[in-house]
């Protein structure tokens, strides 16, 4: 028995390890690759270690500097803003759905499990935050239409409060003549740190990685454009001089752009501040999602 | 007495108001005093990379300008950038409260399918208004944006014809001993003569250009990307759509694509390398193909381009100057959804005759995005760079009449004059589709099906990365699978109704 533990620890090791490389190789390349010289990839391909380094592809992207660090101010305030409100919502819809005692709870936790299965689409989301919420060419256009909860993390959040939260001590609080906001606050939430961490956590990078509404919303305002959506959109105008090669010709900026390695450094600096805010929150997050996602 | 008295005077006034009626004709603008109360008309402005900086200084000054000629409209710049423009473009033309009134087509979509999709109106009733607008340039020319006998677009202006010449760069040229054929016309079997004699002597460098080069393979592609039924000859006396690729000039351009791949005169990873300056500045590329009504137009363009690397290109010429569907690059249109069309179509008048409103969207401000020389060129002002230049100077073709701005970055001063002689030009052929437009609806899922078998094929033949004969037979199998023959068959159908048309 102890010989089969031992062996399945070893091919699992192997797995794992196996399924490491996968995910970090790719990303190895990327890194490489945008600090490789345009002239090395075009005549020799992409390669795991750079035959002649060169930050050209850094410096178009410095070029774009002033909109840049502007788009990084955007996204850091719409993640803030975005991530405390979407938490927020989360936390007190999931902790009414938790309450055995609440009228109508398996009609609204059916509607809430119904947007999980289906959605109302892209045209009447963007009629209906458009036309009525008039979001459009604001900075409401980055936050709103992602405040419309993911279900799941709803369903995650109500898990962990009726799994976690004992009946006694809500109701020990009700006799104690604390009201239900009290209760939420005061007692409840104290004990969800590890979900609220993954909840916040979820929409931190929901908010941050979002390009969409940035490309519906912002049709005018492009200064309220977020870093993905200035990334998104140096990455379009490559690939557009791909696809227009003759016209590129004749464009006197089109000799500054090396447009192999700048695609890689995009995602390279796409991907960094969440690669290094990761870490903090892994402990919190992997035990919020084992502890939510057991059926409650 | 008093009575006559105040009816004499209604009389004289109500005379004097008639008097001045004429004066406003049908769709014409007239400017209240206040300029705050005139129209505002947001207009479509192209941006290469980002914002444009100086978007507002620039907006400012040509607004400053169009009250100083008491014009009765004022503009908002509206920047696309080229990456985004379709989905930009796409939402402002769906936006019922703050539309996009004026736009160009190019990098967006076709007349015909923004006429389908309800997105512009008719500029006939501005034929009155504005004739000198609709009589500029060849008649063929309008014909190819308009939509059942009606004109829908206001074609940008441009040569409407050109040929294809390859460049090459000068140093190898003369190594190679052929720098003296500069600006002669060659075949297609003596350029290959020359590039073998290229990559003998310089085996690191590619000889690659664009290689959906229609004007080279012979395509008047009718202006589908996909060449879902093309005429042969580039469309010259052509009766007959015909499918692309079952032609022996599509096979053997893919046969010549192959061969320059297999003796390495092509880059590593074609199909994901972008032909920009940076390759020839790295001496990666010193060769290519570029369309144009002349050669120092072209060898303007390559100047234009800036630092190209070791010294200049020499251009030898390939074919004949043919104007196409694919030769009107652009026309502009008014949305439907436009609140005063009125106003927008005197704002494109302006931008289409009155060469100051046209440089401010060309050139910016001079002496501060721009400065002329004395031979009445245009270059980047001094004191700015490309960083913090803040305007597009690079696409004055993006705008309605680019011949009234002035040749930018190049010292061929008639770059515009020689453009504006295409017009009145005789000897220039035109393809007999010039002005077609099919209607893709009878056969709308085949197109789809094909489109995507086009997306997974054709590039790799274009770019010779497989064997011809094996691939292509697939290809045009899986084609005929997906429907391509009701596609030529009704786009043939369509194509002999518009001849007929023509013809009477």
């Amino acid at each position: 028995m102890a010989g089969n533990n031992k062996v399945f620890r070893r091919v699992a090791n192997v797995i794992m390890v196996i399924l490491c490389a996968m995910a970090v190789i790719p990303f190895i390349l990327l890194i490489s690759s945008s600090i490789t010289s345009e002239q090395v990839i075009s005549q020799s391909g992409y390669s795991f270690i750079p035959r002649q380094i060169d930050f050209s592809a850094y410096k178009y992207i410095w070029l774009a500097r002033k909109g840049i660090v502007r788009a990084y101010g955007m996204t850091i305030l719409v993640t803030s803003v975005g991530t405390v409100c979407s938490v927020f919502l989360t936390t007190t819809l999931g902790y009414l759905l938790s309450r055995k005692d609440l009228v109508g709870r398996s009609f609204l936790s059916f509607f809430v499990f119904f947007t999980m299965l289906f959605s109302g689409g892209m045209v009447p989301s963007y009629i209906v935050w458009s036309q009525i919420f008039k979001v459009t060419n604001t900075v409401w256009g980055l936050i709103l239409p992602n405040l419309m909860l993911s279900a799941f993390n709803v369903i995650l959040m109500r898990t962990y409060f009726t799994m976690n939260v004992p009946d006694e001590i809500l109701e020990a609080a009700e006799m104690d003549s604390c009201g239900q906001a009290g209760i939420l606050f005061r007692i409840a939430l104290p004990l969800c740190k590890p979900m609220l961490a993954t909840v916040g956590l979820f929409s931190a990078l929901t908010y941050w990685n979002d390009w969409i509404n940035g490309l519906y919303y912002l049709t005018r305002a492009k200064e309220l454009q977020t870093i993905q959506n200035v990334l998104n959109s140096m990455s379009n105008n490559v690939q557009f001089l791909k696809d227009n090669a003759s016209v590129s010709i004749g464009l006197e900026f089109s000799q500054h752009i090396p447009t192999l390695g700048v695609r890689m450094a995009i995602a390279v600096i796409a991907v960094i501040p969440i690669l290094v805010i990761y870490p903090f929150f892994q402990q919190f997050f992997v035990k919020g999602i084992v502890i939510g996602g057991v059926k409650g | 007495m008093k009575k006559s008295r105040l009816i004499a005077t209604l009389a004289a006034v109500s005379m004097l108001a008639s008097s001045f009626a004429p004066m406003a004709q049908a769709g014409e603008t007239e400017a209240a005093s206040d300029p705050s109360e005139w129209p505002v008309v947001s207009v479509d402005v192209l941006s290469f990379t980002d914002g444009l900086d100086r978007k507002d200084e620039v907006q400012q000054a040509l607004n400053d300008y169009l009250v100083s000629i008491n014009a009765g409209v004022q503009a908002e710049f509206v920047v696309n950038t080229w990456g985004d423009r379709n989905n930009n473009l796409t939402m402002l033309l769906s936006d019922k409260d703050n539309p996009i009134d004026l736009f160009s087509w190019r990098f967006y979509s076709s007349v015909d399918a923004l006429v389908k999709n309800d997105q512009i109106i008719s500029l006939e009733p501005y034929k009155e208004t504005y004739p000198d607008l609709f009589t500029m340039y060849p008649e063929k020319v309008y014909k190819t944006c308009q939509i059942d006998g009606q004109q829908y677009s206001l074609p940008s202006a441009d040569s409407f014809c050109n040929f294809t010449a390859y460049m090459l760069r000068k140093s190898v040229a003369e190594d190679i001993g052929v720098a003296d054929m500069d600006g002669k016309k060659v075949s297609l079997d003596e350029l290959n003569d020359i590039l073998t004699k290229a990559e003998e002597a310089y085996p690191d460098q590619a000889w690659w250009g664009d290689m959906k080069a229609t004007n080279v393979i012979g395509f008047d592609t009718l202006g589908d990307d996909y060449w879902l039924g093309v005429l042969q000859n580039r469309g010259i006396g052509a009766k007959e759509v015909v499918n692309a690729y079952k032609t022996d000039e599509f096979k053997n351009w893919c046969e010549q694509t192959k061969w320059y791949n297999d003796n390495g005169m092509i880059p590593a990873d074609p199909e994901n390398t972008v032909p920009t300056g940076t390759l020839y500045r790295d001496l990666v590329n010193s060769g290519g193909y570029l369309d144009g009504y002349g050669i120092e137009y072209i060898r303007s363009l390559l100047h234009g381009q800036g630092d190209t690397g070791e010294g200049d290109f020499i251009l030898l010429q390939l074919n004949d100057n043919v104007g196409t569907n694919a030769s009107v690059f652009d026309g502009w249109c008014i949305s439907s959804l436009c609140k005063n069309p009125d106003a927008a179509m005197k704002l494109l008048y302006l931008m289409t005759t009155d060469e100051n409103v046209c440089r401010y969207f060309t050139l910016g401000i001079e002496g501060v995005t721009y400065k002329v020389d004395e031979n009445g060129c245009a270059w980047m002002a001094d004191g700015v760079d490309d960083s913090t230049l803040g305007w597009n100077l690079s696409a004055p073709w993006k705008y309605p009449n680019q011949c009234l701005s002035l040749p930018y970055n190049t010292d061929y001063a008639n770059y515009y004059k020689d453009m504006q002689a295409c017009w009145t030009d005789d000897s220039i052929q035109y393809s007999d589709g010039m002005g077609f437009i099919f209607d893709s609806s009878p056969v709308y899922d085949q197109i789809k099906a094909c489109q995507m078998i086009v997306d997974q094929y054709r590039d790799a033949l274009l770019y010779g990365e497989v064997d011809v004969d094996e691939y292509l037979e697939k290809f045009n199998e899986e084609l005929d699978d997906a429907g391509i023959n009701d596609v030529i068959e009704e786009k043939n159908r369509q194509f002999q109704e518009f001849l007929k048309n023509s013809a009477s």
